[in-house]
């Protein structure tokens, strides 16, 4: 303890802050001995040092602000105490007083109300939105017992990965924690007959104990039936196509939908409102998982969801989950080898990395709402000055002080209510606004949800009309202890010593909060311009993509179709090339799996190195714009079933496996149906990324769909020859031509393929700028504020400087540097705060040091080159004052 | 001189607790009062601000005690005792609450 007297009397330092805060003279002096005295009565110790401060901070409170506003009764003194008014008529009276002084003083008003509106408006809009994602529950029964099971390669980084049928089964026989376990497919397309027309759309493919695993319940019908399966296919429709395609008519459930060329009765309805992985899917397929295969027959395609057994944590279910996986590993060698199992809430599952980057924008606008607070109680503290005249001929008239605190908070309860309410319209539109953009950025899942409700506006009020009181209340102590004789004389014309030291203050504390802002927003906006300059491997201008699927015909109808389809294309008019691949860049991950050289195995099989497999038809390189580097590309009615095995690869497998050689004619072994079939490279490639702008280049190899017809569908890439042509109904009437029957759908420009890869870290760029840069305004603002405050109340002084001889230069120079030291003061504190986030904002960043000290001293100078601004208009009126006024002024 | 005739509760508790006492107290002893016989415990802020309220409103006034008690080793020590105006107070606001209770009795109907 530092603020002690000797050992035992009270804390010193509250003693004497109390003792300011009392009436002066005996009456003060007496109150302060009785809490003295009975302090002596107490027992020796900490505890009445403890007791002391909390009975100081009451008294406190009672006279600076409870007396204030319960005024004194009074009558007579300027007619605001409303002598014999009740109650009622006194507030109305009071706030009605209020909003006329708030109302004529417009310029006052305007930029307190507007610094408020821009601080809650972003405060309540990124609140609400993760009010809704984060702090709602998801819409599953017990969501806490819900985990998702994935399995995990971390010698080859992969986790989060789908899991294996016989690998779930075995998990959910052995592993006592799980109560339930069911598994899921996503995204499948499906081919569905409509009004007579074929239509694709995404399925996901469920166990039939799925929905009751999750507690979902449905709208319509009774769900699927005990022997719902593939081979007895069921389907349930999600609620948004029920609506869009069926009318929301209820007699659906018990008829068929033709399904991938299959009839398939409809067993019911789900609820609304479920997303299960961030994955849309028009209706749910029964599958069984033992009917799927298991580790000896199939690859991972599900994800495992499991209900733990009550009372058992995620932790315990995880452990013993790996216990029993290890068993897996040791019974599949060639399966399992390497891979773990991995048991994760399901929230983690569904929210993802979108969780922290939510929580970082929180932070951000948490720091932002600081800002305006500061900037506020700036405000009010230069405007508590400003009147300290008018309050001091208003006292000397015989206004107490009661009346005049309870005047000010008035007019800070008016401001706050008005900045609170406009701050939460603000924040309405706001939220839509952001909810507009972020499904498709941020995919988040639950954001459609969201809406300004109840805990939101309790916030948004806490947070408005806490700042107006708070910073009312401060000034209002101040006025207290003012002597009007002293203040009505000269050097009452600029603020007391103490004003100026807390809005210096509070000047530092501003820049040292936007520092970190403004750093993170850089690092951001970095990350992203290297996100948009990646080079994708792909001329895009002009390209159009659609996706076709002719699932349930014959390799053989497939290959003739894409060929023909492809060949024809290529010969229409208008259109340079036309090829089509499984898997479109920036679209989807696709299919992947291991390889060797042929002719070098590697010792261990774990040794095998991953590589992307697409399948390619017709002139699928040129129409995207892949420079071939060396050797061919597929040749059409060459490279077919019977004829040699070929493939193309990236330059990325070229120069993993063969670094300086000459890839032509080399083998590979790829473990893709059968490992005895040496695939002989014709042609490479330059690299393409595929799942995303910022991955690492890996290998990838090109099969031509004329030998591996493996996918149904094919994404069709066109490179129009003119920028005016339009693709789209070339394409139609083509596929047309072929086979009407065959769908179109997923029609997209690959230059917005780019574009919403971006999205997302477009998304967090683009709104942290944004925060940053409010935060740089209003940061900026107040140091203009604080200046001209300063310049104005030192008008007699600068004028004395100039009459005597001070040259302009020499009076601007004083005011930018006493400027320049409280912005140099918050750079420095807040450089170090910068360090820190830069470190917590790693996760979204892309190839960028966190800690680059380019971008700290970017946003110092930004931050600098805006305070020099906000300085020069202030000093530079200063050099301007006349000595004349500067005497009549003093 | 007092348009505010009409006392509060409390401002009437601390007028009754300072005229129980034989000699004219000071806060502690007022305050220590008040509790014992309302049986309440009093916040210190309320206390003193109406301790000033009564006093601006001329109903009690204070002396300073140049003999502070024992124990008692700081500043000022302030004596109160209740003015002329101040009785009168007291005895109208218990008039106009005996008016108002005459004829009810609502201990028995509360049951």
């Amino acid at each position: 303890m530092t603020d002690g007297e000797g050992r035992g009397g009270p804390p010193r330092r509250i003693r004497a802050w109390l003792g300011r805060r009392l009436p002066r003279g005996t009456v003060g002096a007496s109150i302060l001995a009785d809490l003295d005295e009975e302090f002596g009565q107490r027992p020796r110790g900490s505890a009445r040092r403890w007791w002391y401060r909390w009975e100081a901070l009451r008294l406190a409170f009672a006279y600076g602000v409870i007396e204030p506003l319960r005024g004194d009764g009074r009558r007579g003194t300027n007619g605001y105490d409303g002598g014999g008014m009740n109650g009622m008529e006194r507030i109305f009276g009071w706030v009605g007083r209020s909003v006329r002084r708030v109302r004529r003083d417009p310029g006052f008003t305007a930029v307190a109300v507007g610094t408020m509106v821009l601080g809650i408006g972003a405060a309540v809009s990124i609140f609400t939105v993760i009010n809704a994602v984060l702090l709602q529950p998801l819409p599953y029964a017990e969501p806490d017992r819900l985990v998702t099971l994935t399995e995990a390669d971390p010698a080859r980084e992969v986790t989060g990965n789908v899991s294996n049928p016989g690998n779930l089964l075995d998990l959910e026989a052995g592993v006592g924690a799980f109560e339930e376990l069911a598994g899921i497919v996503l995204a499948q397309s499906t081919l569905v007959r409509l009004d007579d027309r074929m239509n694709e759309f995404p399925a996901q493919y469920v166990t039939p104990d799925f929905f009751t695993l999750l507690g979902m319940e449905m709208a319509v019908g009774a769900g699927f039936s005990e022997t719902a399966s593939m081979a007895q296919p069921e389907i349930l429709l999600a609620h948004d196509f029920w609506e869009q395609h069926f009318g929301a008519d209820p007699t659906v459930v018990g008829q068929s939908l033709e399904v991938n060329g299959q009839a398939v009765t409809i067993s019911g309805v789900v609820a609304p409102g479920y997303v299960v992985f961030q994955d849309e899917a028009a209706f749910y397929v029964s599958i069984t998982m033992a009917e799927t295969g298991d580790q000896t027959s199939t690859g991972r395609f599900l994800y495992g969801v499991a209900r733990l057994a009550p009372g058992v944590s995620v932790e315990q279910a995880r452990q013993e989950a790996q216990g029993v996986f290890a068993g897996l590993v040791e019974a599949y060698p060639d399966f399992n080898a390497g891979w773990e199992i991995e048991v994760r809430a399901i929230d983690d599952q569904i929210l993802g990395d979108t969780r922290q980057g939510l929580w970082i924008l929180l932070a951000a606008v948490g720091v932002l709402l600081l800002i305006a607070c500061a900037n506020v109680a700036n405000l009010f503290l230069a405007r508590a000055t400003e009147r300290r005249q008018e309050m001091a001929v208003r006292t000397s008239l015989g206004a107490t002080g009661g009346v005049l605190a309870r005047q000010l908070l008035g007019e800070a309860i008016v401001l706050s209510g008005l900045g609170g309410l406009l701050g939460v319209g603000a924040a309405w539109v706001g939220t839509r606004m952001i909810a507009a953009r972020l499904p498709a950025a941020f995919a988040l899942p639950r954001v459609e949800e969201s809406g300004v409700d109840g805990p939101v506006l309790l916030f948004a009020l806490a947070v408005s009309i806490g700042t107006g009181l708070l910073f009312a209340i401060v000034p209002a102590l101040q006025l207290r202890r003012e002597d009007p004789a002293r203040t009505l004389g000269a050097e009452g014309r600029g603020p007391s010593r103490g004003t100026l030291r807390l809005r210096s203050g509070l000047i530092v504390l501003e820049v040292a909060l936007s520092m970190p802002l403004l750093v993170g927003a850089i690092l951001t906006t970095r990350s992203f311009v290297e996100l948009i300059r990646a080079d994708p491997g792909i001329e895009t201008e002009g390209v159009l993509t659609a996706r076709l699927n002719l699932v349930g015909r014959s390799s053989e109808e497939r290959t003739r179709f894409y060929e023909r389809m492809t060949a024809d294309l290529q010969a229409r008019d208008g259109v340079e090339a036309a090829g089509a691949i499984t898997f479109l860049p920036l679209l989807s991950w696709g299919a992947a799996t291991s390889f060797h050289d042929y002719d070098a195995p590697p010792a261990s099989r774990e040794d095998w190195p991953v590589a992307d497999m697409r399948n390619v038809t017709g002139d699928y390189f040129a129409a995207m714009g892949i420079p071939l580097i060396a050797g061919r590309g597929f040749e059409r009615g060459a490279d077919v079933q019977g004829s040699p095995p070929v493939i193309v690869v990236n330059r990325a497998t070229a120069e993993s496996l063969w670094p300086g050689l000459d890839p032509i004619g080399r083998r590979l072994a790829i473990n893709w149906g059968d490992l005895e079939t040496p695939w002989v490279v014709v042609g490479v490639v330059d690299d393409v990324v595929q799942g995303a702008m910022d991955e690492e280049t890996r290998p990838k190899v090109y099969h031509h769909y004329a030998q591996t017809a493996h996918f149904p569908w094919m994404h069709v890439a066109m490179r129009p020859i003119g920028a005016e042509v339009d693709l789209l109904p070339i394409l139609e009437a083509t596929v047309a031509e072929i086979d009407p029957t065959v769908p179109i759908s997923q029609v997209i420009p690959m230059e917005d393929v780019v574009r919403d890869a971006i999205a997302r870290p477009r998304m967090t760029a683009a709104l942290m700028f944004v925060l940053a840069g409010l935060a740089a305004l209003l940061a900026g603002v107040g140091l203009y504020g604080v200046l001209s405050w300063t310049v104005a109340r030192r008008v007699r002084e600068i004028g004395v400087r100039i009459a005597i001889g001070a040259d302009g230069r020499r009076v601007l120079r004083m005011v930018l540097s006493q400027g320049m030291t409280l912005v140099g003061v918050g750079l420095v504190v807040g450089t170090g705060a910068a360090f820190v986030v830069g470190r917590t904002l790693q996760s979204l960043l892309t190839d960028l040091s966190t800690t680059d000290p380019v971008t700290v001293a970017a946003a110092a100078l930004f931050f600098g080159a805006i305070a020099l601004a906000a300085c020069l208009v202030p000093a530079w009126r200063a050099t301007r004052i006349p000595p004349s006024v500067a005497m009549r002024e003093g | 001189m007092s348009p505010n005739a009409f006392l509060g509760e409390f401002e009437q508790m601390v007028l009754l607790a300072i005229l129980q006492q034989s000699k004219a107290p000071y806060a502690l002893e007022v305050r220590r009062e008040i509790e014992a016989s309302a049986g309440r415990t009093v916040s210190r802020g309320a206390f003193y601000t109406t301790l000033d309220r009564l006093e601006r409103k001329g109903m009690l006034e204070w002396r300073e005690d140049p003999t502070p008690p024992e124990g008692r080793r700081t500043g000022p020590l302030r004596r109160f005792s209740v003015t002329p105006a101040g009785r009168r107070a007291l005895a109208q606001t218990r008039a106009a609450l005996e008016t108002l209770w005459r004829g009810l009795d609502l201990e028995a109907r509360e049951g």
